[in-house]
Formats: structure tokens, sequence, C-alpha cells
């Protein structure tokens, strides 16, 4: 009873913040799915991170510190944190380029840049492919958290389901405004009481040190450089670093949270903190997961996903488990509600817009934006419904298929002789070896022990390169 | 068309953020005995703390120089 209190005043919180936003905001696109382009540092900075931290990271970070050990903190942390660099050489053009031109979506940019419709609606479809089944890890990882924090009392797919619908409903009334609102109170929940999930869960075990301790005489692999069972080797290790800067922001939520930005200031200040997030949050899910060893100690596959829960209900009293679990959902709405309000942005805008250009008003795009929120929902709810393999094989093949964009982007905002042709090719290369790789028609030795990423972005990034020189056009015209 | 401003003085600064990177591939300690440090966490956690830090401190000197609203920079 303490527990659903809890969460129905949490997501009632949410609402009402929601339908804050809803009321300053107005009713044009621009509003709707940017905020008007107003939005200050403070609330930028929360917004990208409560974005860009989900259930992958409460769940996926936990379950596989637990599998790996420490050294995921290593790969986790600072490759992350390098996607701060990317706020500049990306985030900055695009943010200048989104004022100066009024784009709203990536593939509106790319498409435009190129003066190419083939390439934005192939960037399009490709980011739409690979943000559908990570949107679907949210419902996914919301559903295990309730229904361990309340003993099965929420069953794992209804509590999918109330989310959702607590999120569709301020999606659908504010946009942006409502969302990035709202991840401001979600990211600041989440911080503190991910903080203190691990103050609670150590001290219960005699203190972080104590617990550590036991742990290492448990299983030293744990504490190793390449985690337990040799599990990093130098390649993947390699591998990972990059992963994430090549592909963060490429997830279009991230990217479009470029364009949001009230001014120069705001973007800056989320990148100078941004890695100190990192530095200090990213090691809180890790060290549950590795002392959740001592409880816990036989776990294996998709049960070590469930190692926080599992903690949190061993070791806290049910009103601070509910309290922490709280933490835990805001990192899962503040995703999917940015997923959502991405992908229906860039469905209207790059799809429905295009096919119906005459008739299409800014009201009716607004229009078409809130039922796909609607309908983009109830798909990432069919995923849930089976959910497949593990929560880390599922971010990690999203994050591949959207790095391969990364050379394109790149091409687009700061190579003049970049052509339409050769980046078309990049993208359609990278993803059918990616295709090709996933159901084993490439054999796995074609990436030389490092991870797909690697090896697909370098022969994307080479293909444009050799294609743009090949093709002898001159440079684009000054955008 | 948007363009790097000034490469060559950019160039330092992209030395000193790969050079953080190259840091951070520390293969040379993975088959060393593992360092225990405060709270009973290896030693290299703390390596990489201060590999974030110093990133942290880099962006910001870097964006007080040469990230300006556009009237100034672009």
């Amino acid at each position: 009873m303490v527990t659903l209190s809890i969460i129905i005043l949490y997501l009632l919180v949410t609402l009402a913040i929601g339908y804050y936003g809803y009321r300053i905001g107005q009713n044009h696109p621009d509003d709707y799915f940017l905020a008007g382009r107003d939005v200050g540092p403070v609330v930028l900075f929360f917004t990208l991170i409560a974005t860009n931290f989900s259930a992958f990271f409460f769940l996926g970070f936990a379950g596989a510190g637990y599998r790996i050990g420490y050294s995921y903190y290593g790969i986790m942390s600072f490759g992350t944190a390098l996607v701060a660099l990317t706020f500049y050489f990306i985030g900055h053009k695009a943010w200048l380029l989104g004022k100066a031109k009024g784009y709203i979506t990536p593939p509106e940019m790319i498409g435009d840049r190129f003066r190419s419709r083939p390439l934005k609606v192939l960037f399009l479809i490709v980011m739409v492919i690979f943000t559908v089944p990570y949107l679907a890890l949210q419902p996914i990882g919301a559903g295990i958290l309730l229904q361990e924090l309340t003993n099965g009392l929420i069953p794992y797919f209804q509590g999918a389901v109330i989310l959702t619908v607590v999120i569709v409903l301020y999606v659908f009334l504010g946009g942006m405004r409502s969302v990035a609102l709202t991840d401001v109170v979600q990211g600041v929940i989440m911080f503190s009481l991910m903080f203190l999930a691990v103050w609670v869960v150590a001290d219960a075990l005699g203190g972080l040190s104590a617990a550590n301790a036991r742990v290492y005489a448990l299983n030293p692999e744990l504490f190793s450089r390449e985690g337990a069972g040799g599990y990093f080797t130098p390649r993947k290790w390699f591998s990972f670093m990059i992963l994430w800067m090549l592909a963060v922001p490429m997830f279009p939520q991230m990217f479009m949270r470029f364009f949001i930005s009230r001014d120069v200031a705001a973007l800056r200040t989320s990148a100078r903190l941004y890695p100190l997030v990192t530095a200090l949050l990213f090691l809180c899910p890790v060290i549950i997961g590795v002392i959740g060893h001592i409880p816990f100690p036989e776990l294996a596959g998709k049960e070590a996903d469930k190692i926080l829960p599992l903690m949190l209900t061993r070791f806290t009293p049910e009103w601070l488990g509910a309290l922490i679990m709280v933490g835990a959902l805001a990192a899962f709405m503040s995703t999917m509600d940015s997923q959502l309000l991405a992908l229906s942005s860039m469905l209207t805008r790059d799809l429905y817009r295009d096919l119906f250009k005459t008739r299409v008003t800014y009201e009716t795009q607004v229009q078409v934006g809130k039922i796909l929120i609607v309908i983009l929902s109830l798909l990432g709810l069919l995923i849930a419904y089976r959910p497949p393999a593990t929560i880390f094989q599922i971010a990690t093949q999203a994050f591949t298929g959207l790095a391969i964009l990364f050379p394109t982007t790149i091409a687009a905002l700061y190579w003049p002789r970049a052509t339409a042709g050769s980046c078309i090719a990049s993208i359609l290369v990278g993803e059918g070896l990616l295709i090709g790789l996933h159901y084993e028609l490439i054999p796995a030795s074609f990436t030389l022990g490092f991870l797909p990423v690697v090896p697909l972005v370098g022969i994307a990034a080479l293909m444009i390169v050799v294609g743009s020189l090949v093709s002898g056009k001159k440079p684009a015209e000054e955008m | 068309m948007i363009r790097p401003k000034s490469n060559r003085q950019i160039i330092p600064w992209s030395l000193f953020f790969a050079a953080l990177f190259s840091l951070s591939l520390d293969y040379w300690n993975w088959d060393q005995p593992v360092g225990i440090g405060p709270l009973h966490l290896p030693v290299w956690i703390y390596g990489f703390i201060l590999l974030q830090l110093l990133l942290a401190a880099g962006i910001y000197l870097f964006s007080r120089k040469f990230w300006r609203e556009p009237s100034q920079s672009e």
C-alpha cells in the first residue's frame, strides 16, 4: 500500500508538470516539438541527461555490474563522458543550422544539406527502425521493476501499460515543453535516489568497504580490468569506448535536443557538466550490481538484470524501496517520453508533411504528431509484451545501427565535397553489413575481434570519402 | 556549410582530448595485479574518475575560448 501510494503520488506530480507545460505552450510545430527553441541551461542539462540515461542505465548497468564487475564502470562512464564533446562538434553546428533554417528533425537537416529526398527518407528510416526497439526497453524495464518491488502485485505487463499511459498523456498534451520540464524533476529524482540507493544497500551490508571486501574474497575477477571471465578484450574495450560517442548523438531524441537550446550558453553548460555526472552517477548502479553477489550469488542471464530491484526489496524498508524505485521509474519515463516525441516529430515532418505538402497546416502537424505518439506507444508495448534476449543485447544493436549515421552527419556539417549518393551508399552498405552480421550471413571474424560498430562505421566513412572524391562534383553551396 | 573556424588553434585541444581517450585504453594495466584503494574499490577506478574530471576541465577551458555566441565566433 505504501509503495503504491508513493508511485501514484509521483505519477500525479509528473502529470501536473506535464499539464503545466501544456498550459504555457502554443499550437505550433516549433513550440510543440522543440519548446519554441527557448530551453535554458538548467532545463537543457537535465533533459539531455534524463533522456540519455534510460532503463538501460538502471537495470542494464546493475545487471552488467553483476555479470562483468567494476570494469563495466570504466567503459560506460568515460565512454559516455566523451559524448559531451559531440555537444560541440555536432550540437553547436546543428543548433546554428536549426536556428537559421528552422529545422525540427535530423532528417530534415541532412536532406536539406544534400538537397536529397532519398537521403532524407533513408536517414529517417534508419532512425525509426533502431529507435523503436530502444523505445520498447523502457516499458520492459518499468514492468520488471514494478513487478519486483510490489512482489508481483503489479504484474510485468500491467506495470508497463500503466507507465506508458501516463507518459502518453503528458507528451500528448504538452509536447517538448512538458517533456523537458518533467525531465528536470525526473533527473533530480534519479540522481538523488540513485545515491541514496547505494548508501542504504551498502550500509545494510556493513558499509561499502566491507561489502567490497566480501565480494573480492568471493570473486576477485569482478575487480579486474578485463572483467569477470576476461569479458573485455583490448579490441572490445576500444569498441565500447567509441561506441557511445558515435551512437548517442545519433539517437533522434538526443539530436533534437541540440535544436531546443535557447543560446550557446545552454549547450555549453551541458557539455561542461556532463562528464562530472557520468563520473559519479554511473558508479552507483555498478556498485549495487557487484555487491549483489553477497546476497544473490547465483543469478544468471536475464535474472542478473533484476539485481537492482532484488537488492532494494531485500535491504530497504518498503517506503524507502518505493521511493528509490521512483528514481528508476523516472529514468524509464524520461527516456521514453523523448523517444515518443522524437519519433512522432520525424514521422510528421519528414513523412506526413512531405506526402501531403499542400494540405498540411501547422495545426495539422501538431495533431498528426499527437496521433502518432499514441500509435508509437502501442507499438512499444507490443514489443514489450514478449521482450527478446537481454536488455543489454537489444541496446547494443540499436546503438550500432544508429552509429552508422555518424559519418553522414559529420560529412553534412563539415565537408562541402560530400555527396548525397556517397552518403546513401555509406548508410545502405553499413546497415546491410550489420544485418548480415546479426543473421550470421557474414562470419563474426569479419569484425577482427572488434564490436561491429568499429569496422562498420569505418567502412561507412570510407565510402563517403571515396564516393564523394570519385564523383568529382563541386563542393556544396553555403547552407 | 559551416566550417570549423580556426583549425590551428583547435589542434592542441584536439590532441589533449585524444590523449585523454588514449589514457582510457590502459592496456598496460590489464595483466597487473589489482591494487585496492579507498572503499575497497580497485585503484584503476579512481583513474577513470580522474580522467572524467580532466575531460570536464578541458571542455570548460576549451569552451571559454572557442565556444561563443554566433555573432562573435561564426
